[in-house]
């Protein structure tokens, strides 16, 4: 029977604390760098070929000859590898084929300025696997002018917006040539008008553009230049206009470049191996401009190549045989290795699960890549990023998005403002509260009323903190926002108030004092308090009237205003759910807390010390300050402590009158996000083990830590506490 | 100026102003529990106290103002200022910043909303008719109105005039009430089993023929029986929903007509009606007689009209089995570990370090037991255990979904440090006599335990898990994330086989206030139920509470007498 409880009690006490084990090891992949594993090999000829693309249904990768074949590589036992030659008739000469992700459109530019629309479909076929099948959707023409060639081809297509840019090799007028299309479809989807618009673009004299790219939303172009500079376009109806040029690699000589995932962020690099990352920011006056975000070096011998990645802002660095996986967010290398051979061609696999080469000998080899979320790490969770379309880097939680435009922003930091704006919030208020009412009940009062005190104020901590929140969220918010200045002029009043009654009291004559013997002041306090609230609450209009006077507009009048003294003053709106009602409600939990262990540790001050004291002359007062609190200083400190850990994770009351805005202000009268409120939101709703899960769960890691840490400290103070008095007795 | 200056100059006790700050600390943590309580008391108790219904004369512009005919009834709620700049017009609202009387007006199938706040202008009159009748529907909620009459189902009609006109209809009421018992019994029950049991074979039929080609002999046997037992069954359930139909066409025959405040005529079926009264002719007797059947209304009925409506059973139900689940769970588990830690461990520093965890974990916030709930019990175990025994059902999760079972055993770890701890301190209070007395009548270190720690310490124990109890049952946020809804269509225990549905979602006392206050489509109309509510959850958790206290004073009591 020994066993049974030694086994039984063993397990319960490791399945307790192997909980939290559960929780870390779930985290613990958000901080994990990339891994690539052992590649397959297909050998095959391929000599430089146009392009090579992801592929998908059991396909490793597309590559695209010049004359226009499609070789469906697959380097799985049971799929072949499939050759489609494009049945167009005719020689075709393909320069360049541009793709998006998402609709699965390719867009093959010929030499001699036609632009082929085809989609690539998958059939099913026997044994699992898959027949590919080229669709021929559309043909148009660039007008590229007689015996001039194209040069090189980008495209956007989404929305029914579809922008089409062709580079071509006359310097000069109609080097870039491009055409607009629209289609205006109605709430059924059919397409209603069709507009299309032809135009060439005019560069400035002496500048001949080397590379040409479509950025998102069918209105921005980027043109980089032979020396190096960069020149943004916009179009609209008319033909493109200039809107910012700029040498984005300053004086390091040309420069090659290319959009990201999204088409919004463009990293431009030099052969050297200095990439910059610059993202649009929206001005104020309407319309873009290129800023830069981050930059990044990568060593190696061989003039940088850099691969961006279809799903994510990931990218490849290729320099001679060394390869880096690259997160362009948070400018982290994610990866690097050295190949065992130079590749001619480098492009991610399918949803970023391999990255695929062609060798030297035009061998095909497919590394499986497992990096699933480059966006979490160190940086990215705790540090400042400069996100897309930021103007500079900040911390931010953002962690949905509907479309790939928008990527997770999922920094902690002001997650963890929240809690502790809360928690200090909640210690601002409740500490004097508890703290007092600790000393005059453990020292003061009389000894029959000390037996009910204590259960009256720890019955406050079984409050559950649901009824909590939802009394501050309905009932208090609407009550106290139009009386701010009666709350503020309750806690003045009320302490200064009794303080002030207190100081008379000392000085009335023993006989009156004999009225109310010491430890009954109580008689006297609660009507008091219930005297000063009265007033406080009526005495707010007139301090409103006084301290708070604003010019209100449209009456025309000085008026007095709270909230809108508030907004002027500090810039801010004053919101219903803000910090100052969490931390009056926050307060309900956390005094009993901080009362029962401060009351314990004044209580338990050994009682020949307090008689002494009292025995020398001193007023019960000069005891208590001068004996009482110094020895149970450290108590003090622990409960402070424990009230902190109750605070840091309270979760209904934040999560019902807090507001929940993730947003990083030390304004008192704007509400916040704190962690635990969080995970109960958006738990919920998360993918299991995907971004969002996992970053929930290492929130919860850190309220675990956090608290723990916390309470720990508070034990090991109440520990020494406990031996201290000890020795003294 | 002299008296003053003289005043302060007098021989004092040093520190009297301190004190009296300190001293005004606790009357503030007292205002603050004392006046919480009573403010929940208060608004939670009124609820279901009977007001009068006062009819009201609106005047013109008010007409126009709001929308409402000339004459309405309402129940009084209370009286604001009227805001003057609401944000969405740019105009100031007429009578802006005047006190405003806010009724609820009901008859929202009419009016177009359920409340009405109107300044001194704009009431013309005010009246207390006593032949006003106020009845709670299934939808809509509540309707003032005057009655005319009820048409019966056999073609007769009770006029409102006769004197014994509201006893009859609420006898016809009462029949109608037991009928709509009757039906639900009829389809919750009765059809329920042959759903579970039709279910069953169909879910055995798809497991045998996924087994493909070719079915073996028994196999075949099996399906034909399965086929046999199927068109039985499905017969059978033609029978009781023959049954149920009928009765249904039986309920909607009745109706009462009415006349609203100002003149309309009117007419609803008596089954859409739950419950009349006459507000104004009430004595105080039969308003405790009111209150005391809404009040039972309130405890015993499941939740209508999203929630604003009706009572909160479920919510009741879910609450109890969960609690008494995890008890289940907890329980055993602390008492184990806590023997453990304390009798059989060898004390030192390790076990010293992981009684300061075990303690510590008592100060995780819940909704870490929550992430570990949803991440371990739900997805692995749940996940799991699904994969295994009910694949045939996959994708539609069976365990691998929040549900009652998860939650409880979520709260049973959340709680095991509160009974772990408690159990420790009551089994250090056991005297050191008792314990030596019966080594020394040869008991073994087991038959010690069993036979004097355990009995010994049984109040201390208890007294951990009404503390681990009340801290379970006012506990929401891990609930939201391992299993509880707004609505459950059925209870987690009941009258369908298996009978005990440990995979099925719930409602919770705690999630019902939150979802109430915060979700609710009408979060005014919602208003009075979530203090009702909020009432019935604090007093759980309180009276768990000082019973806890209680239990504690009395062990101390015991163990200060008992020592030799």
């Amino acid at each position: 029977m020994r066993w049974f409880i030694v086994v039984g009690g063993i397990s319960v006490i490791l399945s307790v604390l192997g909980l939290f084990v559960f929780i870390f090891w779930h985290a613990i992949p958000l901080f994990q760098k990339a891994r690539v594993g052992t590649p397959s090999e297909l050998g095959v000829s391929l000599v430089d070929p146009v392009a090579m693309l992801p592929g998908s249904y059991g396909f490793d990768a597309v590559v695209v000859q010049e004359n226009g074949a499609f070789q469906f590589l697959s380097c799985l036992p049971f799929q072949e590898s499939v050759t489609i030659e494009l049945a167009e008739s005719g020689p075709h000469e393909v320069v360049e084929v541009s793709t998006h992700q998402g609709d699965g459109y390719l867009y093959l530019g010929m030499r001699h300025g036609a632009v082929l629309t085809v989609r690539t479909a998958f059939l099913p076929h026997a044994q699992e696997s898959h027949q590919p099948v080229i669709e021929i959707l559309e043909s148009l023409q660039l007008p590229v002018a007689e015996g001039a060639a194209l040069l090189s081809l980008d495209t956007y297509h989404m929305d029914q917006q579809e922008l089409i840019i062709g580079l071509v090799d006359s310097p000069g007028e109609g080097q870039i040539l491009g055409i607009n299309r629209s289609a205006r479809a109605n709430p059924f989807g059919e397409v209603e008008t069709r507009d299309e618009h032809e135009w060439s673009l005019i560069l400035p004299d002496g500048v001949v553009a080397k590379t040409v790219l479509s950025g998102a939303d069918a209105r921005s172009i980027v043109v980089l230049s032979e020396q190096g500079e960069l020149f943004y376009f916009r179009t609209g109806s008319g033909s493109p206009e200039l809107r910012q040029r700029f040498f984005p690699m300053g004086d390091q000589g040309p420069a090659e470049m290319a959009f990201l995932n999204g088409r919004r962020t463009l990293a431009v690099w030099t052969p050297g191996g200095r990439v910059r990352f610059f993202t649009p920011v929206s001005l104020a006056a309407g319309g873009f401009k290129y800023v830069q975000s981050n930059e990044t070096f990568f060593e190696g011998t061989g003039p940088l190549q850099l691969v961006p990645a279809a799903d994510k802002r990931s990218l490849l660095l290729v320099r001679g045989n060394r390869v880096g996986l690259h997160y362009s967010t948070t400018n982290a290398l994610r990866w690097e290795g050295s190949l065992p051979f130079v590749p001619q061609k480098s492009q991610f696999g399918e949803l970023n699960q391999s990255i695929l080469f062609l060798n030297h000998e035009g061998s095909f080899v497919s590394y499986p890549l497992d990096d699933p979320f480059p966006e979490a790490g160190l940086r990215g969770l705790f540090g400042k990023v400069h996100y897309e379309g930021r103007e500079a880097s900040s911390y931010e939680w953002q962690s949905t998005g509907a479309s790939d435009r928008f990527e997770p922003k999922i920094s902690l930091i002001p997650l963890l403002f929240g809690s502790i704006k809360g928690t200090l919030c909640s210690l601002l208020i409740s500490i004097p509260i508890a703290l007092c009412a600790a000393v005059y009940s453990a020292q003061f009062i009389r000894r029959e009323w000390k037996a009910w005190i204590r259960p009256t104020i720890e019955l406050m901590a079984s409050i559950p903190s649901v009824i909590l929140g939802l009394l501050a969220a309905i009932w208090f918010g609407p009550l106290v926002v139009n009386k701010v200045p009666s709350m503020l002029s309750f806690m003045v009043l009320v302490p200064m108030g009794a303080m002030l009654a207190g100081f008379a009291w000392g000085r009335l004559s023993p006989v009156v004092r004999k009225w109310i013997p010491d430890g009954t002041e109580l008689f006297l306090l609660v009507p008091l308090f219930f005297a000063l609230s009265y007033t406080a609450w009526h005495l707010g209009d007139w301090v409103e009237s006084i301290f708070f006077r604003v010019y209100d507009l449209p009456t025309g009048e000085w008026v007095g205003d709270f909230a809108l003294w508030w907004s002027l003053a500090e810039g801010k709106q004053m919101e219903q759910r803000n910090s100052f009602i969490i931390g009056v409600f926050m307060g309900f939990a956390v005094v009993p807390l901080i009362f029962s262990v401060a009351e314990e540790a004044f209580s338990s001050v050994p009682r020949q010390l307090v008689s002494g004291s009292i025995a020398l002359g001193a007023s019960r007062w000069q005891t208590v300050r001068r004996v009482i609190i110094p020895m149970a200083a450290s108590g003090i400190l622990s409960a402070i402590m424990i009230g902190m850990g109750r605070a840091i994770g309270e979760t209904m009351i934040v999560l019902m009158a807090s507001g929940n805005t993730p947003i990083l202000e030390w304004n008192f009268m704007a509400g916040f996000r704190a962690l635990s409120a969080n995970i109960a939101i958006e738990l919920p709703e998360a993918t299991q083990g995907g971004l969002l899960y996992r970053s929930m769960f290492l929130g919860a890691s850190l309220l675990f830590v956090l608290t723990f840490f916390v309470n720990t400290l508070a034990d090991l103070l109440r520990g020494h506490l406990r031996k201290k008095y000890k020795v003294l007795e | 100026m002299s008296g003053v200056s003289d005043f302060i100059a007098r021989p004092r006790t040093i520190g009297e102003t301190w004190v009296w700050l300190t001293g005004m600390g606790l009357v503030a943590a007292l205002v603050m529990i004392i006046g919480l309580f009573g403010f929940i008391c208060y608004r939670g108790v009124i609820v279901f106290w009977p007001t009068t219904i006062v009819e009201l004369e609106l005047s013109q512009e008010a007409q126009e103002r709001f929308g409402l005919p000339e004459k309405i009834a309402g129940r009084y709620l209370g009286e604001s200022p009227r805001v003057a700049w609401p944000s969405t017009v740019d105009e100031m609202r007429p009578g802006g910043g005047l006190p405003e009387k806010k009724y609820f007006i009901g008859n929202e199938e009419s009016y177009g909303s359920r409340f009405g706040a109107f300044t001194s202008d704009e009431v013309v009159a005010r009246t207390k008719p006593l032949n006003l009748l106020v009845a709670e529907r299934l939808e809509f909620g509540e309707a003032f109105l005057y009655p005319v009459e009820i048409k019966l189902s056999n073609g007769g009609a009770i006029s409102a005039d006769s004197p014994d006109f509201l006893t009859l209809f609420r006898e016809e009421l009462n029949q109608i009430n037991q009928r709509r018992k009757a039906i639900q019994r009829l389809e919750k029950v009765q059809i329920g089993q042959i759903s579970w049991r039709i279910e069953k074979l169909r879910t055995e039929e798809r497991g045998i023929r996924r087994k493909g080609e070719p079915v073996s002999s028994s196999d075949a046997a099996r399906l034909e029986r399965i086929e046999e037992e199927l068109s039985g069954l499905e017969n059978r359930y033609r029978v009781f929903a023959l049954e149920a139909r009928s009765l249904r066409e039986l309920q909607g025959a009745s109706h009462l007509v009415y006349r609203l405040p100002h003149g309309e005529l009117d007419e609803i079926s008596l089954d859409k009606v739950n419950r009349v009264y006459a507000p104004n002719r009430l004595n105080l007797w039969q308003k405790v007689r009111l209150y005391v059947e809404s009040l039972h209304l309130f405890l015993t009925e499941s939740p209508r009209e999203s929630n604003t409506a009706g009572g909160i059973f479920p919510a009741i139900f879910g609450t109890f089995v969960m609690t008494v689940l995890m008890s289940a769970a907890v329980l055993p588990f602390g008492v184990i570990a806590a023997l453990y830690l304390h009798e059989y461990a060898r004390q030192g520093p390790l076990v010293r370090l992981v009684r300061i965890s075990v303690l510590n974990l008592a100060g995780v916030p819940s909704i870490v037991f929550g992430v570990f709930g949803l991440g371990f019990f739900v997805y692995f175990i749940g996940g799991g255990i699904d994969s295994l025994f009910f694949s045939e059902r996959l994708p539609t999760a069976t365990f691998g979904t929040g549900g009652i079972f998860w939650a409880s055993l979520t709260l049973a770890l959340m709680t095991v440090p509160v009974v772990i701890v408690a159990t420790e301190e009551a089994l250090a209070a056991v005297p050191a006599g008792l314990r030596e007395a019966s080594y020394a009548c040869g008991a073994s270190k087991w038959q010690t335990t069993v036979r004097v720690l355990i009995p010994g310490s049984l109040p201390g124990i208890l007294t951990g898990l009404i503390l681990a109890m009340a801290r379970g049952a006012g506990e929401v946020a891990p609930l939201m994330l391992v299993g509880v809804v707004k609505l459950a269509p059925s209870l987690p225990i009941n009258l369908v086989p298996p009978f005990i549905h440990l995979d099925r979602k719930f409602m919770h006392l705690g999630f019902h206030i939150y979802d109430l206050g915060f979700q609710s489509p009408n979060a005014e109309a919602a208003l009075p139920m979530v203090f009702a509510s909020t009432v019935l959850l604090i007093l759980l958790v309180v009276v768990l509470n000082i019973g806890a206290i209680l239990l504690r004073n009395h062990l101390r009591r015991k163990y200060t007498t008992d020592t030799f």
